[in-house]
Formats: C-alpha cells, sequence, structure tokens
C-alpha cells in the first residue's frame, strides 16, 4: 500500500502545474472553483489508484491531463448559461409562467431546426456565434480566416431571420 | 426577435445524448477523426451545455497551436523554441512534468502533513479526525469527501491539529470516504496531506 501511496504522492506533485494549467485554461468560469476541480481530479486519481495500482508510469501523466480535462468539462456543463434569458423564457425561473417556459424550450427547438436549414458552414458559423464564441474561436475551430468567419456569421444570421420570420410573426 | 433572444434560447438548449466524456478528452488531445470531431462541433453548436464545454476545451488550442506573428530574428527564435516546448507538452503532457530538483509547487506542496485518524476500517465513526501539527500552521482546513468523490465538508479555520466529527456537519454512516488536510498561514498554504481513505463498516 506504501508503495501505491508514494507513488501517488509522486505523481500529484509531478503533475500539480499541469493540473492546474489545464483546468484554468479549459475551466473559463468553472476555473474559479480551481481548488475544488483540483481535488476532484485527484480523487479520481486517487480511486484509480486504490482499484489498480495506478496507470503504468509512461501514461501517468497523460491520464492526469485527461482527467483534468474531464473534471472541467463536467463542471462547465454542469454551469448555467451566463446571460440572463429573455424575459419570461427561462425554464428554470419558478415565477415564470408554465406557457412561457414552454415557449421558451419550444423556441430552441424552432431555431435549431432553422439552423439545420442552412447550408453547412453557415450552420456552423452562426450557431457558434449564437452559443457566444468570438470570432477567433470560430476562426481557430473551422480554420477560416477573419473574413470568411464574418461573412458567414453575416449571412448566415440573415437567412436564419427570413426563415424564422414566418414562425415569430404568427405570435 | 433580436439576436439575444435567439442566443438565448439556443444556450438553454439541451440535447441528448451528449458526447461521451472520453470524446472530449479525444478532442482536448486533438485524437479526434475528422469525421468524429465533425459530429462533435455539430451537437456542441446546438447544445448549451456542451457548448460551453467546447468553449473551454477549445482554450487548449492556444497551447497546441501557437498564433504565429512577425517579431525580429531573435524574439522569433526565443518564440520557436517556447512555442515548440509548448506544443510538446500539450502533445505529451509527460514532458511537462518538472525535473526532480523543481518539484516544489508554488510553495505549497514541499511538506505533507501527516495524517493520524482515521485510516483504514473502522467498526464506529471516528470521535476526531487528527494529524500531525505543521510548524508555522496557523491554521488548518479539513476536507471530507464521499468515496465517490462528492465534497462532504470543507471545515476552515481548525486551530488544533485535530478536528472534533461532530464538527464536520455531516453524519458519517456506514460507507467509504476519503479526507485530506491543508496547514495554512493565511493566505499561503504551507502543506497538505495525502488523501487518506477510511471506512466504517456496517
Amino acid at each position: 500500500m506504501d508503495a501505491i501511496e508514494n507513488r501517488f504522492d509522486e505523481l500529484v506533485r509531478s503533475s500539480a502545474r499541469l493540473v492546474r494549467a489545464a483546468i484554468l485554461r479549459v475551466g473559463g468560469r468553472a476555473a474559479r472553483h480551481v481548488e475544488d476541480l483540483e481535488q476532484r481530479v485527484y480523487l479520481a486519481l486517487w480511486r484509480r489508484f486504490q482499484a489498480e495500482g495506478g496507470p503504468p508510469q509512461e501514461i501517468a501523466a497523460a491520464y492526469v491531463y485527461r482527467s483534468a480535462v474531464r473534471e472541467a468539462v463536467r463542471e462547465l456543463r454542469s454551469l448555467p448559461p451566463e446571460e440572463p434569458l429573455a424575459e419570461g423564457l427561462d425554464p428554470a425561473s419558478p415565477a415564470v409562467d408554465p406557457e412561457r417556459q414552454a415557449a421558451g424550450r419550444e423556441l430552441g427547438e424552432r431555431i435549431a431546426a432553422a439552423l439545420a436549414r442552412l447550408a453547412p458552414d453557415r450552420r456552423r458559423a452562426v450557431a457558434a456565434h449564437l452559443q457566444g464564441f468570438e470570432v477567433a474561436e470560430i476562426q481557430r475551430l473551422f480554420d477560416w480566416d477573419y473574413q470568411r468567419a464574418r461573412n458567414l456569421i453575416a449571412r448566415g444570421l440573415q437567412e436564419l431571420r427570413q426563415q424564422l420570420a414566418p414562425e415569430v410573426q404568427d405570435e | 426577435m433580436n439576436e439575444l433572444e435567439l442566443a438565448s434560447a439556443l444556450r438553454r438548449r439541451s440535447v441528448e445524448p451528449h458526447p461521451a466524456e472520453e470524446t472530449w478528452e479525444r478532442f482536448a488531445t486533438g485524437e479526434l477523426s475528422p469525421a468524429e470531431r465533425e459530429r462533435l462541433l455539430d451537437h456542441a453548436l446546438l447544445c448549451g451545455e456542451c457548448a460551453r464545454a467546447l468553449r473551454g476545451v477549445l482554450a487548449l488550442g492556444d497551447l497546441r497551436r501557437p498564433q504565429r506573428r512577425w517579431r525580429p530574428l531573435w524574439v522569433g527564435v526565443g518564440l520557436a523554441a517556447a512555442a515548440t516546448i509548448v506544443a510538446l507538452v500539450a502533445i505529451r503532457p509527460d514532458l511537462g512534468r518538472p525535473a526532480r530538483h523543481d518539484r516544489q509547487v508554488r510553495g505549497t506542496e514541499s511538506a505533507t502533513v501527516a495524517i493520524l485518524e482515521p485510516r483504514g476500517s473502522l467498526g464506529t465513526p471516528p470521535g476526531f479526525f487528527r494529524w500531525r501539527r505543521v510548524p508555522r500552521a496557523t491554521s488548518y482546513r479539513l476536507r471530507l469527501f464521499s468515496d465517490e468523490g462528492v465534497p462532504l465538508a470543507n471545515v476552515d479555520r481548525i486551530a488544533a491539529a485535530e478536528l472534533a466529527s461532530d464538527k464536520l456537519g455531516v453524519e458519517l454512516r456506514p460507507g467509504r470516504y476519503v479526507w485530506k488536510v491543508e496547514a495554512l498561514h493565511p493566505p499561503a498554504m504551507l502543506a497538505s496531506s495525502r488523501l487518506v481513505g477510511f471506512e466504517i463498516r456496517p
């Protein structure tokens, strides 16, 4: 057991910078809880050490890195969206009229359906833009130059509005 | 309908099934095939939860793909060397391991808090959590987790090198637990214990 614990301690010591750097980079807003995330990474590792005596030495650091990514992704996915929803559409708000909650969910589905009718690159550019990605991030995701990313967003948004226009007017 | 309303509705949309955690890890390490990557992106961009995860993982792209800008030659050489090291760390994280003589992290992991009790298998819930005193520490923080890693207690400002179980604020029922202690000299953390497990038998 001591040998396992010593290996674990060694891994924690040698990986501490890597874990923190990965959490800070991946975590974004979740990185505010960086210490809790670090603990979760180490707990996951500790359980694996207990169960298996630890990963092979040659992949140990890679395993730590993946654990850090996994915990940060979990945390990010559990966070609520940053922006307040347009009034009355927040499904999580107890004060909201159930009909409007349903309307909020339905609107999301209609937007997704309208996006699906766009050409693939326009769909990706507009969806990424609406999800809050910066132009530079969209460029990196799809390997587009700045002008192409901007054009796809602008034209895609215009087309999306046209797609949604008849439905919106019905409301 | 304005852009804010469109964005708000899309960001609150959740589409199941979500990509597996392993898929995210492979995306972060650049191991997905082009088709797998496309599937992940097409899902994530229409799913608010996964879009947040995607933005986070995308931040690692800064490590994998350093921006190229013109610089005087000597700066360029330095940047190229640094970029090579960073890229190697991203591809082979084990290369980021500090050399043995440089393994103290932020001055906080240089010492270990020795855990005394509880540990191992116990017939009854422990009355106290005890550890060895750390010189210069003015207080301690105890963290207790379930065996699944769920945080159960986080008690701060412990003056002595022990804490009565009833101060944890949780009932210790039969099961497996993990705990650790951090020795503090606020705002610095002087030392941290290893994670120690114990089991309370039914």
